[in-house]
C-alpha cells in the first residue's frame, strides 16, 4: 500500500510529524486524495509559496477547510492590493503603542486566573488557565462586554473544528460559525454608536486617504480575530504549557529565569506551533519535484513541517530553548504574516511570567491527550497538569 | 602565532599559522583554502566567509547583532556553531582552533 | 593551449582560480601592473585608513598559493598591444606571450579632475595601494581635508577623515550625494548623516581651480567664487574603465568593453571581466558596474566561456558601504522605479527603502538592516515580490530560501 497523508484523520491531529518526514524525504510534493490537495512539506518550498503570492493565492481561503463567505472578504482570505488595503486600514489598531496599553491589564487577568489555582493539586491548564486569560484578554482589547465569554469561547473553539467524517464542517461548526457572526455584528454596533479606545472601534472607524472598510469587511475582520485571539493564541499557551510540562529541564531553566520564555516561546512556535497547514490555490501550473500541479488547484502549506525540515533546522526535532530560531514558520511568513503576532507574543510572556509565579514546577497527567479534531490547527482540547 | 585548522568542503584538512589581530577570514584566504568567498573583504556585507566553529567557541566573543543578521541567510545550512569567519579575530587562546567550511557560500 | 589574463585585481584572480577549480590544467598567465599580487580594494577607503587593516591583510593570495595553483604572476608589467591576429600580447619589457585564450580584466583608473591645479601636489585619487599610502603619509600633518565628489570613494573617505580627527568639507557637483547610485531620499540620508558627523557638505558645487604653494594644494575654488582652504584634495569623481587596449585590437567597446551575459566579446578567443566591461542586456542595454560582486561573477562567467561553457551572470547587483556606524547595503537596480515603500524610519537608522515598478520589486536599499538585505537578494533572484504591507510591516520578518 502506498504512502498516504489524510490531514483530516486522528493520527494526523496527534502526531503528523513522522508523517511530515516522509512527505520531505520522499514525497516533497504530494498529492493528498483525502484532502483533495497538493502538500509542501520542505522549509524551502513552503517560503516561495509564501512569498510568490501572485501564484499561491489566498483568495480562495486559506483555512484547509474554508468556512461559508470567508473566501475573499478577509485578511488572510485576499491577495494584494486588496489585502494590503485591509491590512492597513487594520493594521494601525495593532500599532505597538496600542498594544503597550494592553500590557497592565494582560498582567492583571493572568495574575487573577492563576490565583484560582493556589494550592490546587490538579488541573486541566486550558480550563482552568489558558481559556480564561485568552477569553478575558480577548474581551479587554476588543472592548467586549463581559458575560458572554464562556459562549464566545466555546463558539470560537468549535468554529475551527471539521467533521473527521465527513472532512467538511459540521453543521454545528457552521452554525457556531454564524452564531460568531451575529454576536461580532451586535458587538460593531455597540462600537458605532458608543465609540471606545478599543480594536473594533479603531479599526472599524479606521480611514485612508478616504477608504474605509465596509459592513461585511468589519464584521469579517471581527469575527476572524475573535477566532484567532481565543482558538490561536488559546491553541498555543496549551502548546507551549504542553512542552514545558513534557520538558522538564526546559521547564525548570525558565521557570528559574522568566527572562527565557521568549526564547523558549519562539522554540515552541517552531517546534510544534498551533497553526500547523495553511493552504493557496494555484493561479497557473507550477512544475516541481517532479509533479506538475495545475492552476487552480490547492497546495497544503505544512508550517509545522517547514518547522521539522532538517535542510533548515540541525537536529529539528529536538526542543532546544537555547535555539533562538530565525525565520520559523510559527506565525506563518510572507504577505499573510500573523497580523497578531506581536500582541500574541507579548500576552504569553506575560502569561507565563504570571503563572510560573504560581505554579513554578508541573508535570503532565494524562498520557494520551484528547487532540482537537482540525485539519488547519492542532492543540489538545484538554490538558491535566499535576502541580509540584 | 595561533595555529588554525581548517576543515575544507571536501574534507582536506590545512592548519594555517595565523598572525594575531588577522581574522579567520584573512588567514583562509590569503592562504588558498577552499571554501570560503569572502566577497566583501571581510567588512559583515556579504556571508560568504560562513564557518562552523568546532573548538574553542568558548573562547569567542559573541556574535555581534549584524553578524547574527548575516547568519540567518547564509547559503549552507545555519548551524548553533555558525559564525562568519571574518568577524573572528586570530588570538593566542584560539591556538588549536579546528573551523568547518561548508560546501555553500552563496 | 595557454591563457592569458591581462589584469591581477579581484576579477583577473577570479578568472584564473575559477579555471583551476573549472578543471583546467594548461598554462596561466596573470600579468598586473602593479608591483605586487593581487590584493583588495574595497578597505582601502575604510578600515586600512583607519589602520585596523595592515598592507598584509589586504592580500588576497600569497604568493605560494598562486605558485601552488601553478598560476603565473608577472606583477610591475603591463602589456602594450593584443594581435588578435597573431594570438599574442605584447609586454612593456619587451616580451611577446602566445595565448589560446585571453581575458581583459584591466580594471579601471580614477576619473582625472579637468581643471587647472589638479597637478598639484597632495591632490589625490584612492584607487591604489599606493594611492592609499601616499593618503595615510600626507594624513598626519593633514588638518584641513577637501573632497572632490560626493560618491561612495568621497564619503567613505570623508567618514574616515572625521573619525580621524579633521575637517572635512565634501563637494558634489550634483544637487544631491551619489546621485548616480542611490535614490533622493538615501542621498539626503548621508547628506544629514555626514553633516551630523560635522562634515560641510557643498552639494552643486562645481569646482573650477585649485590654487596652491609650494607646489602644494592650498585651496580648491568653485565656479561661484568661493574658496575652500585645503591640507589635501581627495578627488573622487568616478573612474574610468580601462579599455584602450580592446579599443586598438578593434573590440566593441561602449563605456566599457562590451561583454555578453557570460563575459564573452565577439572574438571567441578573448573573455572580459570586472570594472573594464560594460554588459549587454536582453533588451540591448549596457550595464557598467562596479563592484566586488562584478568582478566575481563576471570572472566566473570568463572562466567557463574560455573552458567553452555558458555560465551566464543573472544575479542581482549588489552593492555595499560603511559610513562612519552605517552600513548601506543595495541590491537590485533601482531604475525606473514608480514607488518606494518604507520599512523603519530613516531617523532610527535601521530602515530599508523597497523600490517597485508597479507591484514588481525592482531594487532594496538598506541601512543597517543586514537582515533585510539578505533575503532582498533571494527574492530578486528568484523574480518574487512581497507585497507593501507586508514590507512596510517590521513586525513580519522577511524571509527567504
Amino acid at each position: 500500500m502506498g504512502f498516504s497523508f489524510d490531514p483530516y484523520s486522528p493520527a494526523v491531529d496527534s502526531d503528523p510529524f513522522p508523517l511530515y518526514k516522509t512527505l520531505r524525504d520522499e514525497h516533497p510534493c504530494f498529492w493528498s486524495e483525502e484532502a483533495g490537495m497538493w502538500v509542501f512539506s520542505r522549509y524551502a518550498d513552503i517560503v516561495t509559496a509564501l512569498n510568490d503570492w501572485q501564484t499561491y493565492s489566498s483568495a480562495s481561503g486559506n483555512l484547509m477547510t474554508e468556512l461559508p463567505n470567508r473566501a475573499g472578504s478577509t485578511l488572510g482570505t485576499t491577495d494584494p492590493p486588496r489585502h494590503d488595503r485591509l491590512r492597513g486600514l487594520v493594521q494601525h489598531a495593532f500599532l505597538k503603542r496600542n498594544l503597550e496599553a494592553l500590557g497592565g491589564p494582560m498582567r492583571d487577568i493572568a495574575a487573577g486566573a492563576v490565583a484560582e489555582l493556589r494550592g490546587v493539586k490538579q488541573f486541566d491548564f486550558i480550563n482552568d488557565f489558558s481559556s480564561k486569560f485568552t477569553v478575558r484578554v480577548l474581551f479587554a482589547a476588543l472592548g467586549l462586554p463581559m458575560g458572554d465569554e464562556q459562549t464566545v469561547r466555546d463558539k470560537a473553539v468549535l468554529m475551527v473544528q471539521s467533521d473527521p467524517v465527513t472532512r467538511a464542517k459540521g453543521p454545528e461548526h457552521i452554525a457556531a460559525y454564524n452564531w460568531m457572526r451575529d454576536y461580532a455584528a451586535g458587538v460593531i454596533a455597540e462600537r458605532r454608536k458608543h465609540p471606545q479606545d478599543d480594536l473594533i472601534s479603531h479599526f472599524s472607524a479606521a480611514e485612508i486617504d478616504g477608504d474605509k472598510l465596509d459592513e461585511m469587511e468589519v464584521l469579517l475582520t471581527t469575527t476572524t480575530l475573535i477566532m484567532a485571539g481565543i482558538e490561536s493564541l488559546g491553541g498555543f499557551m496549551s502548546m507551549f504549557a504542553l512542552n514545558m510540562a513534557d520538558y522538564h529541564d526546559a521547564r525548570r531553566r525558565v521557570a528559574a529565569d522568566p527572562k527565557l520564555i521568549g526564547d523558549a516561546v519562539e522554540e515552541s512556535l517552531r517546534f510544534n506551533t498551533s497553526a500547523q497547514r495553511f493552504r493557496r490555490r494555484l493561479q497557473k501550473d507550477v512544475a516541481i519535484h517532479g509533479q506538475t500541479m495545475k492552476q487552480g488547484d490547492f497546495v497544503c502549506l505544512a508550517y509545522g513541517s517547514g518547522n521539522r525540515d532538517e535542510r533548515q533546522f540541525q537536529n529539528p526535532d529536538a526542543y532546544d530553548i537555547n535555539r533562538k530560531p530565525k525565520g520559523h514558520l510559527g506565525f506563518g511568513g510572507g504577505v499573510h504574516a500573523c497580523l497578531g503576532s506581536a500582541i500574541a507574543r507579548m500576552a504569553i510572556i506575560i502569561a507565563f511570567e504570571e503563572f510560573f509565579k504560581v505554579i513554578p514546577e508541573f508535570h503532565r497527567v494524562q498520557e494520551q491527550l484528547p487532540w482537537m479534531p482540525s485539519s488547519t490547527f492542532r492543540s489538545p482540547l484538554r490538558l491535566e497538569l499535576a502541580a509540584g | 602565532m595561533p595555529k588554525i585548522t581548517y576543515i575544507e568542503p571536501n574534507g582536506n584538512e590545512s592548519v594555517v599559522d595565523v598572525p594575531e589581530g588577522w581574522t579567520l577570514m584573512q588567514g583562509a584566504t590569503s592562504n588558498g583554502i577552499d571554501g570560503i568567498e569572502a566577497e566583501c573583504g571581510g567588512s559583515c556585507s556579504c556571508a560568504t566567509c560562513h564557518c562552523y566553529v568546532e573548538t574553542h567557541a568558548d573562547k569567542l566573543a559573541a556574535a555581534s547583532e549584524t553578524e547574527e543578521a548575516m547568519l540567518t541567510n547564509v547559503a549552507a545550512e545555519r548551524r548553533p556553531n555558525s559564525r562568519l569567519s571574518c568577524q573572528i579575530k586570530a588570538i593566542a587562546e584560539l591556538d588549536g582552533m579546528v573551523v568547518r567550511l561548508p560546501a555553500a557560500q552563496s | 593551449m595557454a591563457i592569458v589574463i591581462i589584469g591581477a585585481g579581484q576579477a583577473g584572480l577570479q578568472v584564473a582560480e575559477a579555471l583551476r577549480s573549472d578543471g583546467y590544467d594548461g598554462a596561466i598567465t596573470m600579468i598586473g601592473d602593479e608591483p605586487r599580487p593581487p590584493y583588495q580594494r574595497p578597505p582601502l577607503s575604510k578600515a586600512y585608513l583607519l589602520g585596523e587593516f595592515t598592507e598584509a591583510q589586504l592580500t588576497l593570495r600569497a604568493p605560494e598559493v598562486l605558485a601552488r595553483k601553478n598560476i603565473t604572476l608577472l606583477s610591475g608589467v603591463s602589456v602594450t598591444a593584443v594581435d588578435r591576429a597573431a594570438k599574442q600580447v605584447r609586454l612593456s619589457d619587451g616580451r611577446a606571450i602566445d595565448y589560446a585564450g585571453l581575458c581583459l580584466a584591466t580594471g579601471s583608473r580614477p576619473r582625472p579632475l579637468p581643471v587647472p591645479g589638479a597637478d598639484l601636489a597632495n591632490v589625490l585619487p584612492l584607487r591604489t595601494l599606493a594611492d592609499t599610502r601616499a593618503i595615510a603619509a600626507i594624513l598626519p600633518k593633514t588638518e584641513r581635508v577637501l573632497v572632490i565628489g560626493g560618491g561612495f570613494i568621497g564619503l567613505e573617505f570623508a567618514a574616515v577623515a572625521r573619525k580621524l580627527g579633521k575637517e572635512v568639507v565634501v563637494l558634489e557637483g550634483a544637487e544631491r550625494l551619489m546621485p548616480r547610485a542611490v535614490t533622493p531620499m538615501m542621498s539626503e540620508f548621508f547628506r544629514k548623516l555626514h553633516v551630523d558627523h560635522g562634515v560641510a557638505v557643498e552639494l552643486n558645487a562645481a569646482v573650477s581651480r585649485l590654487t596652491g604653494a609650494e607646489g602644494k594644494v592650498a585651496a580648491v575654488c568653485t565656479a561661484d567664487g568661493r574658496e575652500f582652504p585645503a591640507d589635501l584634495v581627495l578627488v573622487g569623481i568616478g573612474i574610468l574603465p580601462n579599455v584602450e587596449l580592446a579599443q586598438a585590437t578593434g573590440l566593441e567597446c561602449e563605456r566599457g568593453i562590451v561583454v555578453d551575459a557570460c563575459s564573452r566579446t565577439a572574438d571567441a578567443a578573448i573573455v572580459a571581466a570586472g570594472d573594464c566591461t560594460a554588459r549587454r542586456l536582453p533588451d540591448g542595454s549596457l550595464l557598467r558596474l562596479e563592484s566586488v560582486q562584478n568582478a566575481i561573477e563576471q570572472g566566473k562567467s570568463a572562466a567557463a566561456a574560455l573552458l567553452g561553457k555558458e555560465r551566464p551572470f543573472v544575479a542581482s547587483p549588489w552593492f555595499w558601504s560603511d559610513q562612519y556606524d552605517v552600513k548601506l547595503q543595495m541590491v537590485g537596480l533601482a531604475n525606473g522605479h514608480d514607488r518606494t515603500v518604507m520599512r523603519g524610519a530613516p531617523a532610527s537608522h535601521k530602515f530599508s527603502a523597497f523600490h517597485y515598478r508597479g507591484d514588481v520589486l525592482l531594487a532594496v536599499d538598506s541601512v543597517n538592516r543586514p537582515e533585510d538585505h539578505m533575503p532582498a537578494r533571494k527574492l530578486l533572484d528568484q523574480g518574487l515580490s512581497p507585497s507593501f504591507a507586508q514590507v512596510a510591516d517590521l513586525g513580519i520578518p522577511l524571509i527567504a530560501r
